[in-house]
C-alpha cells in the first residue's frame, strides 16, 4: 500500500484568524479515507486544502507541506489547474454548470483536449457509471438545472468521474439525498 | 381598532399613496406629450433632415437627430460594456472575496454613478481641448461611455455577486483556468442580466442631453465619421422648446414623443430579457 497523499503540519489561517493547526495524515492509495467531525471543525477547509481551492479565498495562508507524488502542493504558485484536475471535488449540493448535461459532463474531458467522438463515448460511459444514462438519454441537450437534487447530484459524480481525476474529494455529497439516493450514489462511488 | 391595526393601515395607505403618485406621474407625462405631440408627429418629422430654417418654422425632420442619437448611444454602450465587464470580473473572480482592491472599486463606482451627466460633459470638453479635439460624434461616444461605465459596472456586479461560488469552485475543481471560469461559467450563467444591462445603459445613453451639450455639438447633417458633429434627440428638444415659435414648440413634443417611444421600447425590451429564465 502507497502513501498517496503525505500531509505534514499543516496549518491554514483565513484574514489572520487560524482554521486549521498542525494537521497531520497519511492518505493511502486505492482506499476510501473517511474525516469525521463535528460541524464547524474543518473538513471542508481541509478538503479545500487538498486541491487548492482555499486559494480562491480571502488572504489564504498555509504553511506545513501537503505531498502529493513527492510534490508539495504548497509549493505551486502558478499551475493551480494541473492540480486540481488530478482531483475530483463532490460538494454537499449539487451545483451543476450553467450548460446542457451533456456539456455539464463534457466539462472536464474538454479541458484535458478530447475530441467529438471521444466526448460523445466518455459522457455516454460515465452517465451510464452513475446509473442517469436512462434517465437523460433523451434530453442529453436539455437544461442540467431541470433534473432533480438526486440525478443533479449523480450528474455531478459523472462529471467528476470524467475528468478521471487521480483522487476524488467528497464533502458530504449524500447529505442533502433522500436514503435511496445515497444508498445509489454511494453504491456508484 | 388597536393601536397596532391603526399603525398598519396607516402605512399601507401611505405605501398605496406613493405608488399611486408614481403611477399618475408617469400617465402625466405621457398623457402631456401624447396631447401636445401626437398631432404634431409627422412622417416628415420622423424621416427627413432639418432644412434651412428648420428651428425657426421652416420645414424639415429630426432623422438627424434620431439616427446621431442611435449613433451616441449605441457606441458609448458598447465601450462602456467593455470596461464594465472587465471591471466586474476583474473585483468578482480575479480578486478574492471581500478583497480591499473591490472594496474601493466599488466606493468609486458608486460615486462616479451619482454624478451628474453634465460633469461627465465638463470632463469630455476638457479632454477634447488637451487632445484639441472639436465636438464630434467620436467625442460624444467617448462621453457617454464615460457617462454609462459606472451604471453598468453597477449592474453587472451586482449579478455577479449573486452567481453561487460553488459553481465557480466547481468548475476550478475540474481544472479550468480563471479565464475559462469566467468565460465559459460566470458570464454564460449571467447572460440575461448582461443583456439587461446594456439595455439599462442604452435607455439612460439616448436619453441624456448634459453628457453631449458640450462634446457631440449639433448638426443638420447625418455624422458621415466620427470626426464629424451630430444632433441628438434631446438636444433637439430643448433648441425647438427655446424657439419662441409656437409651431416649433409644437414639434419639440412630437420630438420627445418619438425619444420617449425609444426609451419605452428599450425598457420593454430590457423587461423582457431580465424575466427570461437562465437557459440552465
Amino acid at each position: 500500500m502507497n502513501n498517496h497523499i503525505q500531509v505534514v503540519n499543516f496549518s491554514l489561517k483565513i484574514a489572520k484568524t487560524p482554521i486549521l493547526k498542525d494537521i497531520n495524515i497519511i492518505i493511502p492509495d486505492k482506499q476510501l479515507t473517511v474525516l469525521i467531525g463535528p460541524s464547524g471543525c474543518g473538513k471542508t477547509s481541509f478538503l479545500k486544502s487538498l486541491n487548492r481551492l482555499m486559494d480562491l479565498e480571502e488572504r489564504a495562508e498555509y504553511s506545513g507541506k501537503i505531498m502529493i507524488d513527492d510534490e508539495n502542493l504548497l509549493e505551486i504558485t502558478t499551475d493551480l489547474p494541473r492540480i486540481r484536475k488530478k482531483m475530483g471535488l463532490l460538494l454537499q449540493k449539487p451545483y451543476p454548470l450553467p450548460m446542457n448535461i451533456f456539456e455539464n459532463v463534457a466539462f472536464g474531458p474538454r479541458l484535458n483536449k478530447k475530441n467529438k467522438k471521444e466526448l460523445k463515448q466518455i459522457v455516454e460511459f460515465y452517465l451510464k457509471e452513475v446509473s442517469l444514462w436512462e434517465e437523460v438519454k433523451d434530453k442529453l441537450y436539455g437544461s442540467a438545472t431541470e433534473l432533480s437534487v438526486g440525478q443533479q447530484q449523480r450528474l455531478c459524480l459523472a462529471r467528476c468521474l470524467a475528468a478521471e481525476p487521480e483522487i476524488i474529494l467528497c464533502d458530504e455529497p449524500t447529505s442533502a439525498l433522500d436514503p435511496f439516493l445515497q444508498k445509489k450514489l454511494k453504491r456508484n462511488l | 381598532m388597536n393601536k397596532n391595526q391603526i399603525e398598519e393601515k396607516i402605512f399601507i395607505y401611505l405605501s398605496k399613496l406613493s405608488a399611486y403618485l408614481l403611477l399618475c406621474i408617469l400617465i402625466f407625462v405621457i398623457l402631456t406629450l401624447a396631447i401636445k405631440g401626437i398631432p404634431h408627429l409627422t412622417w416628415d418629422l420622423i424621416s427627413k433632415n432639418p432644412q434651412g430654417g428648420f428651428y425657426l418654422g421652416k420645414k424639415g425632420g429630426v432623422f438627424n437627430a434620431i439616427v446621431g442619437s442611435l449613433y451616441i448611444s449605441l457606441g458609448g454602450v458598447l465601450l462602456g460594456f467593455f470596461f464594465s465587464i472587465a471591471t466586474a470580473v476583474f473585483i468578482n473572480i480575479y480578486l478574492p472575496p471581500r478583497h480591499w482592491v473591490s472594496r474601493i472599486v466599488r466606493f468609486i463606482v458608486e460615486i462616479l454613478t451619482g454624478i451628474p451627466a453634465l460633469i461627465y460633459g465638463a470632463f469630455g470638453l476638457m479632454i477634447m481641448y488637451v487632445f484639441k479635439i472639436h465636438a464630434s460624434l467620436g467625442a460624444g461616444i467617448f462621453t457617454v461611455g464615460l457617462l454609462v461605465f459606472p451604471i453598468m459596472t453597477r449592474i453587472i456586479d451586482e449579478i455577479m455577486r449573486t452567481v453561487p461560488r460553488e459553481l465557480s469552485e466547481s468548475a476550478a475543481a475540474l481544472g479550468a483556468t480563471n479565464f475559462e471560469i469566467c468565460w465559459k461559467v460566470v458570464l454564460r450563467k449571467i447572460f440575461p442580466g448582461l443583456i439587461t444591462a446594456l439595455l439599462i445603459g442604452f435607455g439612460r445613453a439616448i436619453g441624456d442631453a448634459a453628457s453631449v451639450l458640450f462634446t457631440a455639438g449639433f448638426s443638420d447633417n447625418i455624422p458621415a465619421s466620427l470626426n464629424q458633429p451630430t444632433a441628438t434627440l434631446p438636444l433637439s428638444i430643448f433648441f425647438q422648446l427655446t424657439s419662441p415659435i409656437p409651431e416649433v414648440q409644437n414639434r419639440a413634443y412630437a420630438t420627445a414623443v418619438i425619444l420617449v417611444f425609444l426609451i419605452l421600447s428599450i425598457s420593454l425590451l430590457a423587461r423582457y430579457f431580465s424575466k427570461i429564465k437562465e437557459r440552465y
